[in-house]
């Protein structure tokens, strides 16, 4: 499938924002707060929002964390449109149980799920898990990788049509559909098949992030969206370039997204007072600013950068990571998505009702489609017939 | 006069395995989220306590073979019901999750998280994943296949590893304390490590999940075995328990509150609710055609093969379902002898065919009755304090719920045994069991998290 002509938008509606709060204010955040950022990112008709898990309360943690797919899941029935992005961990965690939660986040949603793939890389937090120390990053990738073809292989273990309720035959499942995937790898052994349907989309959409503990260049190869900083245009270029040239090599369709930070002021100075700021901010208390590009201006010199990257061919689109979600939300919806409406690089309404529709990736194939049907039991004489 | 005492009513959705009648034309299929909805709120329309969702951890074969007669397949539980939160707002939630399969920190904040996003309507049915089948080719190992282990766990060391498990997520669950946020901000201090060492696991907390609008998510558990008995005493505000006899389940429901204070717990804070397999009835006249039309409907020659191969081990594939049972050796090691033994006794003894013997050895239903059958049923249950209320398990959705719902419940009202409104807004105010009192989640050396970083 070829490049999509418009570009495509998310937005990071973790915590309240990426930079530092009003010294002393740690908000615990319920379903009306992230019930605001999902509507506002729907109205902006964005591609997807996406949802980080915050597992270790540490000094810089302001927020208590929901879990990521718990939340999502509770929106995904009274908002429409929007992808909707959660985390789940690698670590520590089993592909036969996160594949499936997965799966019914697609299935509640009517196809809008995808899975930020995380794998806990601190000491903290795996010592939560009875482990001392995280495992490092090549390993983390390795198990990322092989948890991320398990999980489609599960997926894929019932076929779209495997739900037959055929009162005359006497199947309730057809059982040439069902497979067992029997992987063997170096850290899952899993016969299969799963225990859900098949996902609405097929395959819930893999999100590979660089900032997620796994190395992007490794795993991106698995990833149908990768999501990643880079400093200057050129250096997006080139690594843009290297992913698609792969993932056309192996066939795949592949999304690459930057990060940004969106600053907008009526002009350019108030932008850059803002930014500096947040700055002078995020260092008074030692917080770390975000792997984002900070793009900031007005909104129409905003909208020249997201374009200027997009048409440089140094991303397909922007996960927008907001100072303060409330108030810079409400900017993206009433004031960005407009302008990029009206310059034709942004969709003007949903033409699709799925994840996948939003950002022109096809349904993946199943790669059990025409294996030899497995044993499977007949105890009536009709029961064999095909 | 006291009052008189009032049922609590849950409902299980049956999906998989062969207490469905999915060739009901009317069956709503599984496979669509609209039923799950559905489902949640006709609960909710009969003011029922909560609906109750099962796990299986394998794609049940049959020796060792996909069949394809049974009803299989169904969404992650975890996933579901914050969804079904969204198109609700009072029912309850009740999610079977292995103890087995499962690591107590993710678990802990999975459960809280959700405890959060349904308001406080959520519950955590403690499973440790047995097999309940007797014959060779039980799920046992086939669960552990598709977790990467080699072997289930034996019985006993499952339920040792349940209480571990259990006690952990409580603590967790405490690491917040009430205080630690007030009017929306967070108190760090006022959160605590657990550190915990034990047999199974090592967690320091705390959990990144602040304590839940219920306290705790409520525990169900139902233990029948003694290790079963001895956590359900420990640990849970529910128990779920299989008695179709009156006395039986009076005995386990005193053996269990016995059992209960000898750990120094309340007894009033349970709730014994026995499954209530129910066909309602308009009027009795229709009863005996309903049941029939069901029989037909689920013991077709492929089912009944399939249940008698299940259950016993022994292969039924072409033995004449319209003959008297044959001699089988019931000393024949791969076989549950025992099973057929009495299969092939109440054949004899009856003059039954095998299809005969297999629907007399399966009730299908605790009652089938009109509503005033059904209300007095349950009166008589509650009375005689063998149960706190039931466990629906209709057999087609959406049919028999709604007439449980539409005939039964009103009956209940009348009689002043069932709730005419939810008395609050989460899980434990409808079953009347208190939040439990906040405790320091480290017994020894409680030392506050927000000190031990400085």
């Amino acid at each position: 499938m070829s490049r999509p002509t418009q570009m495509i938008l998310a937005v990071d509606i973790t915590d309240v924002g990426a930079y530092p709060l009003p010294q002393g204010t740690h908000p615990a955040l319920g379903v009306a707060a992230y019930r605001a950022a999902v509507t506002q990112a729907a109205q902006g008709l964005l591609d997807f929002v996406l949802l980080r898990d915050q597992r270790v309360l540490g000094q810089t943690t302001r927020i208590a964390g929901i879990d990521a797919l718990s939340m999502l899941a509770r929106l995904a029935p009274e908002i429409a449109g929007v992808g909707l992005a959660v985390a789940k961990s690698v670590s520590y965690t089993e592909p036969f149980t996160v594949s499936r939660e997965l799966a019914t986040l697609d299935f509640v949603s009517g196809g809008r799920a995808a899975w930020l793939v995380t794998a806990i890389a601190d000491a903290a937090a795996a010592q939560n898990y009875g482990e001392l120390q995280a495992v490092d990053t090549a390993t983390r990738t390795a198990i990322a990788r092989e948890y991320i073809a398990v999980s489609r292989k599960l997926w894929d273990s019932w076929e779209d049509d495997a739900v037959a309720m055929d009162v005359a035959r006497g199947w309730f499942l057809n059982p040439h559909k069902l497979h067992h995937i029997n992987h063997r790898g170096d850290h899952f052994a899993i016969r299969g098949p799963t225990i859900t349907y098949r996902p609405p989309q097929g395959h819930v959409v893999v999100i590979v992030s660089d900032d997620e503990g796994v190395d992007v260049a490794a795993a991106g190869a698995d990833a149908d969206v990768i999501v990643q900083h880079h400093t200057t245009l050129v250096a997006a270029q080139t690594a843009y370039t290297q992913q698609q040239q792969q993932a056309q090599a192996s066939g795949r369709d592949l999304r690459v997204l930057q990060r940004v930070v969106p600053v907008i002021a009526p002009t350019t100075s108030q932008a850059f007072a803002r930014v500096r700021a947040l700055e002078a901010a995020a260092h008074t208390q030692g917080w770390a600013f975000p792997a984002a590009q900070v793009m900031a201006g007005t909104v129409n010199q905003v909208a020249d950068q997201l374009g200027l990257w997009f048409h440089a061919q140094a991303a397909d689109g922007f996960v927008f990571v907001l100072p303060e979600l409330a108030s810079d939300s409400a900017q993206i919806s009433a004031l960005l998505v407009p302008e990029l409406q009206r310059r034709g690089l942004f969709r003007t309404a949903y033409t699709g009702t799925t994840l996948r529709a939003h950002l022109g990736l096809s349904t993946p194939h199943n790669q059990y489609e025409g294996a030899p049907s497995e044993a499977f039991l007949v105890y009536e004489p009709q029961g064999g017939q095909v | 006069m006291t009052p008189r005492k009032h049922a609590h009513i849950g409902v299980f959705f049956q999906s998989v395995g062969y207490g469905v009648v999915w060739r009901h034309p009317d069956y709503a299929k599984t496979d669509v989220f609209a039923t799950y909805v559905r489902f949640a709120q006709s609960a909710e329309r009969g003011l029922l306590d909560f609906v109750f969702f099962g796990e299986g951890l394998v794609v049940r074969e049959h020796r060792d073979q996909f069949f394809g007669s049974i009803a299989n397949g169904r969404p992650d539980s975890l996933a579901l019901i914050p969804a079904l939160a969204a198109t609700t707002a009072h029912v309850g939630f009740v999610a079977t999750v292995s103890s087995t399969y499962n690591q107590p920190f993710e678990l802990a904040r999975q459960l809280a998280s959700i405890d959060h996003v349904t308001g406080g309507r959520m519950a955590w049915n403690v499973v440790t994943s047995f097999s309940n089948s007797l014959a060779k080719d039980s799920g046992g190992d086939q669960i552990a296949f598709n977790f990467s282990k080699e072997k289930h766990l034996a019985h006993a060391t499952r339920y040792d590893r349940a209480r571990e498990f259990v006690t952990l997520i409580k603590r967790l669950w405490d690491s917040w304390a009430p205080a630690a946020v007030v009017d929306g901000q967070i108190d760090a201090t006022q959160v605590h490590a657990v550190n915990h060492h034990g047999t199974w696991f090592d967690v320091n907390g705390p959990l990144d999940v602040p304590r839940t609008p219920q306290g705790h998510p409520v525990i169900v558990q139902a233990g029948q075995s003694e290790d079963g008995r001895d956590l359900a005493a420990r640990i849970t505000d529910v128990v779920f328990s299989p008695h179709r006899d009156l006395a039986e389940s009076k005995a386990y429901r005193d053996d269990i509150k016995q059992r209960m204070q000898a750990h120094g717990r309340d007894t009033t804070q349970l709730r014994v609710l026995p499954g209530l397999a129910v066909l309602v009835v308009p009027t009795e006249a229709e009863a005996q055609a309903k049941a029939a039309y069901y029989r037909e409907l689920l013991f077709t020659p492929a089912f009944m093969r399939y249940l008698l191969s299940e259950q016993s081990g022994y292969d039924f594939a072409t033995v004449d379902l319209d003959a008297p049972f044959p001699a089988i050796d019931t000393n024949n090691p791969d076989i549950n002898g025992a099973l057929i033994g009495r299969w092939m006794g109440l054949s004899h003894t009856k003059g039954l065919t095998v299809a005969q013997t297999i629907q007399q050895a399966l009730p299908l239903w605790t009652i089938v009755g009109t509503p005033a059958q059904i209300a007095d049923h349950i009166e008589q249950w509650l009375d005689a304090e063998a149960c706190d209320g039931f466990l629906l398990t209709p057999s087609v959705f959406p049919n028999d719920l709604d007439d449980f719902v539409d005939l039964v419940i009103p009956e209940l009202q009348r009689r002043g045994r069932f709730r005419t409104a939810y008395p609050g807004t989460t899980l434990r105010d409808s079953l009347g069991i208190a939040a439990p009192t906040w405790s320091h989640p480290v017994v020894e050396d409680a030392v506050p998290h927000g000190e031990e970083q400085r």
